[in-house]
């Protein structure tokens, strides 16, 4: 039975790399196989070998809390939790093969003994829809905000608490920054339908200018003080967060302009994601910004050209 | 006058599903649209709501090509942005005479909870009260019924009547013609994508009779057989 649960993960897999077509499939690919080199390079470091045994059960924790078959598995299957756990060794094989490669052991338990405890997680995405204060204070036209704040809460806030309590330390705003831009990130996976769409009542040109400015000002007021605090207790540092987020702005710009440019009504598109991954490299690695801010141009065209299919009724 | 002339659509540029679609659609009135599955009705209402662009053919109200912004669209399957509650929903529309609270008071909704937790019928009456909110001129609702409760069929019926007297044009699709019949001023049967017949209200009677009667006669035959086969 396990064997025909793998069989069925591998064809959809497939499928999904057909569904997103050969260049982005051997991007994507690109991707894995650098991570994987970095990782093999890396698991070496006990420093870094503890913090990936600890960061890919998070991670996978993550994962569980929010799949949807976890009904399925649960009641079609009687040792649902075998497969469960089958389901994320196989996927922290590759670091466990790294790991033993280095010898690193104590890593490995670790790790194996993470993964062990996830299938018995047995939270729903609901346990984490947090309705808080935070909400209201978000525009109503926001709502990508208001579901991203309430499906990350119990990262964003704790990551700002943390940051702003230790920002005499000249890494832990800056981090922050780059952190709580990134978390942004995922608010632009899901297109929202066309009554949403059309709420705003302006053409693709204003709607992209609109949705723009509100993401730029909510992130600002969110770093803001964090940014005072800095400023404040490391001022001769003041060009580190303005460089961060010359990077951050390029991003969350490019990822509104890729969501708008494969807008299809009610679906997350896997072009956008793959696309948003790229310009997650511009992120990590400056080098590629010039590339974010050339696709970000062209995705500006396309965004315009695709949401005028809606909304060409308000270009008058 | 709402007036689609040779309407053709396809899907993927290949099978034509409606084929040089003639309807007039007078305004103020409810107009139910009817047919067997796969007829083409939902494309029919993709096509007048801008969603599907047409091959061949046009789409115009009172002279003017029909306008996406004063429709307001509720399609069968609803579908939500996750993770925002039925009342952030409603509030992303601008309406300040819509008294949500009040509104609620006949769906009884939690809309302080996510909607991804809704069943299909809550999801349902959520998409209507957004639609209602939106209060537009033109209201498309593709089986606005399905999956909902008696008392609530019963109050949405009450909604759309005292709509139409308000002066909305009402365009609405059922897989049940005695839902339309008692609820539209006229109905329009939708068949090999054109419409085949439209009658007002004086001839529903005999239009439900012919349309139960083709039915009937063409596969009591088959019916009689594969009983007669089982046995």
């Amino acid at each position: 039975m396990i064997r025909e649960i793998l069989k069925v993960r591998t064809q959809q897999l497939s499928r999904s790399l057909v569904g997103i077509g050969i260049f982005r499939s051997l991007f994507l690919l690109g991707i894995v196989a650098t991570t994987a080199i970095f990782m093999f390079a890396y698991a070496s470091d006990p420093l870094f070998a503890f913090l990936m045994a600890v960061a890919i059960p998070v991670a996978l924790a993550l994962i569980q809390i929010k799949r949807k078959d976890k009904l399925f598995l649960r009641t079609h299957f009687k040792n649902y939790k075998q497969v469960l756990w089958i389901e994320y060794l196989t996927l922290s094989i590759p670091l466990i093969f790294c790991l033993l490669y280095h010898f690193n052991w104590k890593p490995v338990v670790i790790l194996i003994a993470g993964v062990s405890v996830l299938p018995f997680l047995n939270g729903s995405i609901n346990a984490l829809s947090i309705n808080t204060k935070l909400q209201e204070w978000i525009p109503h036209d926001s709502f990508e905000w208001k579901a991203g704040v309430r499906q990350q809460f119990l990262i964003l806030v704790p990551l700002w608490v943390v940051a702003l309590f230790t920002s005499w330390f000249i890494g832990s705003v800056p981090i922050a920054i780059f952190f709580l831009g990134i978390i942004c990130f995922k608010f632009y996976e899901e297109s929202e339908p066309v009554p949403m769409l059309m709420l705003y009542e302006l053409n693709p040109a204003k709607l992209i200018k609109h949705k723009i400015k509100k993401q730029l000002s909510i992130y600002f007021i969110i770093i803001a003080p964090l940014l005072i605090c800095f400023w404040f207790f490391q001022y001769e540092y003041w060009y580190i967060p303005l460089g961060e987020l010359v990077i951050l702005v390029s991003l969350q710009v490019y990822i509104i302009l890729t969501k708008y440019a494969y807008y299809d009504p009610g679906q997350k598109s896997p072009a956008a994601q793959t696309m948003g991954s790229i310009g997650f490299l511009g992120g990590i690695i400056p080098v590629f910004l010039p590339g974010v801010w050339a696709l970000s141009v062209w995705f500006y065209f396309r965004a315009v050209k695709n949401l005028n299919d809606y909304l060409h009724d308000y270009n008058n | 006058m709402i007036t689609i002339t040779n309407l053709t659509v396809a899907y993927d540029s290949k099978v034509d599903v409606l084929k040089g679609l003639h309807l007039e659609l007078q305004k103020n009135f409810i107009h139910g649209i009817v047919g067997l599955n796969g007829a083409g009705k939902t494309t029919f209402l993709n096509t007048l709501f801008g969603l599907k662009k047409a091959k061949h053919g046009s789409i115009h109200e009172d002279g003017k090509q029909l306008q996406k912004k004063s429709i307001s669209y509720l399609v069968t399957e609803n579908y939500f942005y996750s993770n925002i509650t039925g009342k952030e929903y409603l509030d992303l529309f601008k309406n300040p005479h819509f008294d949500i609270e009040q509104w609620n008071k006949l769906f009884d909704l939690p809309l302080n909870k996510i909607i991804d937790g809704y069943s299909t019928g809550m999801k349902k009456k959520l998409a209507l009260l957004g639609i209602l909110k939106q209060d537009k001129s033109i209201m498309i609702l593709d089986e606005p019924f399905n999956g909902l409760d008696i008392e609530t069929c019963r109050i949405i019926r009450m909604i759309l009547l005292r709509l139409k007297e308000k002066g909305k044009t009402i365009i609405i699709t059922s897989h049940i013609i005695e839902t339309l019949t008692n609820l539209c001023d006229y109905i329009h049967y939708l068949k090999d994508g054109v419409i085949n017949q439209s009658v007002d209200e004086s001839g529903f009677a005999q239009f439900e009779r012919d349309v139960f009667h083709v039915i009937e006669s063409k596969n009591q035959q088959t019916i009689d057989q594969l009983l007669m086969n089982n046995e």
